[in-house]
């Protein structure tokens, strides 16, 4: 079960899996960034999508 | 025939037979031996539901093969192995005391046994026990299981040795989830459903000293494929770390001090991998100055005559990088840090990957601690002055002729690619200049291709094909990390070049799906970069992007394909109209062909919203039809307990909203008085809040789903105006928009605050 030692290098599935997520991801963030404009909301964004902010309690 | 069988109620005497056979004072050894790996056998494949009525009747068997007066050792062994196998469905057993103390008690006597096989089929059974009964082993521990476990570590057999070692892996793995499930309770004000025992950090002090001795018995000829306890007790004492935290530290330590300079080998690399075990675990602001008093003598150990010893010295400095950087990236450590890699980077190809990954933390962290904040590319940092010698040496270690041993060549190009992503402006002209390296490169494998094209029509042992797909991969993989920083002023600069190179890999590259995704991904990036100029090559790239849309069988291809449908709308807008008919067919034929992986219909979905934005009132001679499929789309019912059925259908309800989002925008304008096509989804609203009540009624809502659903409210409420509100002032999205608005996430705060104001226009028009 624990055989992950020294394991650092990153298979080749892995590799391609990472890039396909990158690859969504900027599409959705592409796509969000049009229709936040349209809604005149772009500039009550913040640079990092998601990004954690105090609660509004 | 038993896993076949006993499933549909079938062979119901079956395991009463099996127990017979066990108990009978008069079965022979051999028929006692076989009906115990039958009865194993069963347990190991079936589904454990199945036989949790029967496991009184199973255990009665197995616990008969493993008490001690039983004299056969093949017939201890296959009860041992079978109980291996039913401890999933003995939970009521394990449950009751007097029956879990006879099947402890005759678990450990196996643990006892003379003979190997036994005593490590009835390890194997404690590590499993451990695992799935934790909470019942308080009584067993102290007394046995402590014992058995420690002196199992200490065997001279190997297999004895890992399953000591394994036992104690599984018990820190155990204890980091309480520890997990602790603090979630204490964070919701509850008490947690289980406990820890801490059993690791009460046995520290006796299990470092055996696995930090077990690290010095390294095999010479080290083959990644074997496992021993050298290597066990690494990963045990890196678990060990995570659980018990700084606690481990003053039990490591001195141990790595005696051995670091040791004139044997083995103990210098013993001490180093020591050290690199515990840097994940305690506090970053404990281990800081540890670190930062190891790295000189670590450097140091990166040009040691041992190849075992620089490999393992090269992982821990790979491990410094990415969870202590500070500790590196400083005047006076950073240089002779950076010589000491770069180096490394032309030792064995074992020794290069792992600098390579050190080579990624620092890129990273380097990057992140001149990050602003405001979304700006930072002018500097510090590897700035390194960086031209940095990716010279990663590209030199991509073209070693070693580069296919321990995954090297991928090594390189992925730390030159995490080098390219984080770079400030003034390393921009090295990423000029690597581009033209990529793209020289992409060429050179092209012309391989052709090569090898030929080749395979005339002679059997061809160069393979595979090594130059995979290097295809990765070309266009960094391709895509220099064009994604590419100044919009370069950009149409190399451009021609670029997609030359692509269009000859999609000519090249029938045979492989891989390249196929990779070049698409490619042009995906190109297509951001270059926006509308990238018009110009849509005649001659439009067949190979049908083609990529038609390719469901390797449906990545196809999921590549249509994203970039998107990518292009968005990038030439109106002028994609042309294509749309083509694009549209194609698209909607993918969603109702059954054979097209379910993974591709969501991504579908959203796409339709980027072709909508596109082509704005254009889309109205699509809307009919791709409201119906949205429709559909959105009907999907599964099984609530199913989790990845349940991540699916939040991921295509969201497609949906954005497929709804882009419509209702596209078809509304960006004008202040909206286009009159809107109302053309005027008929179809009903059913669109219908299906955000829907959402909005879902106990399990996601975050993000609340954000989508609550733009998408606010689009509505802007394009129809107080007619909606009959339908969207109710309980479930007045509770949705509430709970959006306490959200973590700016985004879905942001937004539900938006839907909230939009819906409040309504009520009290100026």
């Amino acid at each position: 079960k624990y055989n992950h030692f020294k394991d650092t290098a990153k298979s080749k599935e892995c590799l391609q899996e990472i890039r396909r997520k990158e690859f969504i991801d900027n599409q959705k963030k592409n796509r969000e960034q049009i229709v936040m404009r349209l809604r005149c909301l772009l500039d009550e964004m913040p640079v990092e999508d998601n990004a954690c902010e105090p609660m509004d309690t | 025939i038993g896993v076949a069988e006993l499933p549909h109620g079938l062979w119901p005497n079956l395991i009463q037979i099996l127990t017979q056979n066990v108990t009978n004072p008069n079965s022979t050894e051999m028929m006692k031996e076989s009906t115990l790996e039958a009865i194993g056998y069963i347990c190991q494949d079936i589904d454990p539901e199945i036989l949790v009525s029967q496991s009184n009747n199973i255990l009665t068997a197995i616990v008969h093969g493993m008490r001690k007066d039983e004299t056969s050792t093949h017939v201890v062994l296959a009860a041992t192995n079978a109980l291996h196998n039913s401890l999933e469905f003995t939970k009521a057993n394990f449950d009751k005391d007097t029956e879990r103390h006879y099947i402890m008690q005759v678990v450990c006597e196996g643990t006892q046994c003379p003979e190997i096989k036994v005593k490590v089929a009835a390890l194997q059974c404690l590590v499993k026990i451990m695992s799935l009964y934790y909470q019942h082993m308080e009584q067993y521990m102290g007394p046995a299981l402590f014992a058995i476990t420690m002196q199992a570590m200490r065997s001279e057999h190997d297999e004895i040795a890992l399953q000591g070692i394994e036992f104690w892996s599984n018990v820190c793995d155990e204890e980091v989830d309480l520890s997990i499930e602790a603090s979630d309770a204490a964070e919701q004000g509850r008490p947690p459903s289980r406990s820890s025992k801490f059993y690791a950090k009460g046995a520290l002090q006796y299990l470092v000293p055996i696995l930090v001795q077990s690290l010095t018995k390294q095999e010479e000829s080290d083959d990644e494929d074997d496992w021993n306890p050298c290597k066990a007790a690494g990963v045990c004492l890196m678990l060990m770390a995570s659980c018990t935290e700084d606690s481990i530290i003053p039990h490591v330590l001195p141990f790595v001090r005696e051995n670091i300079t040791s004139n044997d080998w083995r103990f210098r690399d013993a001490a180093v991998m020591a050290f690199g075990c515990i840097l994940e675990g305690p506090e970053q602001a404990t281990l800081r100055p540890i670190v930062e008093n190891a790295l000189e003598t670590l450097i140091r150990l990166m040009g040691d005559q041992s190849v075992i010893v620089r490999d393992t010295v090269a992982w821990t400095i790979g491990r410094i990088c990415e969870l202590i950087p500070e500790a590196v990236l400083k005047d006076g450590t950073l240089k002779p840090l950076l010589d000491a890699l770069l180096e490394g980077l032309r030792s064995e190809p074992r020794v290069a990957a792992n600098v390579c990954w050190a080579f990624n933390s620092l890129a990273e962290a380097s990057y992140e601690s001149v990050q602003e904040g405001d979304g700006n590319e930072p002018k500097t940092y510090c590897l700035s002055e390194y960086f031209a010698g940095i990716v010279q040496k990663l590209l030199e270690a991509t073209e070693r002729q070693d580069g296919g041993q321990a995954n090297l060549r991928s090594a390189a190009y992925e730390a030159l690619m995490e080098m390219i992503k984080n770079s400030p402006l003034d390393c921009y002209p090295i990423v000029q200049s690597t581009t033209m390296i990529i793209l020289e490169r992409l060429n050179h494998v092209l012309s391989i291709e052709n090569h090898i094209s030929n080749l395979e029509n005339h002679i059997q042992n061809a160069p393979d094909r595979a090594q130059v797909n995979d290097l295809q991969s990765l070309l266009c993989a960094t391709l895509q990390s220099v064009l994604r920083k590419m100044t919009p002023e370069d950009a149409p600069r190399i451009s021609d070049a670029i997609m030359t190179a692509l269009l000859q890999m999609f000519n090249a590259s029938g045979k492989s799906g891989g390249v196929q995704e990779d070049a698409l991904m490619a042009v995906g990036t190109l297509v951001e970069t270059l926006g509308e100029n990238f018009l110009k090559y849509m005649d001659v790239f439009r067949p190979f992007l049908i083609v990529g849309l038609r390719n469901f069988v390797e449906y990545q291809v196809c999921s590549a394909a249509v994203g970039l449908v998107g990518d292009i709308s968005r990038a030439i807008g109106i002028k994609v109209l042309p294509y749309c008919d083509e694009l549209m067919t194609v698209l909607l034929e993918n969603l109702q062909n059954q054979a097209v992986h379910r993974s591709v219909k969501p991504q579908i979905l959203s796409v339709f919203g980027d072709i909508a934005l596109a082509i704005s009132t254009e889309f109205k001679k699509y809307l009919e039809v791709v409201m119906q499929t949205l429709m559909q789309a959105s009907q999907l019912q599964i099984d609530p307990n199913d989790y990845d059925l349940v991540d699916y259908l939040n991921e295509l309800r969201e497609n949906c909203l954005e497929a709804y989002t882009g419509i209702v925008q596209g078809l509304k304008g960006d004008a202040e008085v909206p286009n009159p096509e809107v109302q053309l989804i005027q008929q179809h609203i009903q059913y669109i809040v219908h299906f955000l009540l829907q959402i909005a009624n879902d106990p399990e809502i996601t975050d993000s789903l609340i954000a989508a659903s609550a733009g998408l409210l606010g689009d509505l409420c802007a394009a129809f105006g107080p007619a909606l509100l009959l339908l969207v002032e109710n309980e479930p999205i007045h509770a949705m928009l509430q709970k959006g608005k306490k959200s973590k996430i700016t985004k879905t705060r942001t937004l539900s605050g938006w839907a909230v104001k939009e819906i409040r226009k309504l009520r009290a028009p100026v």
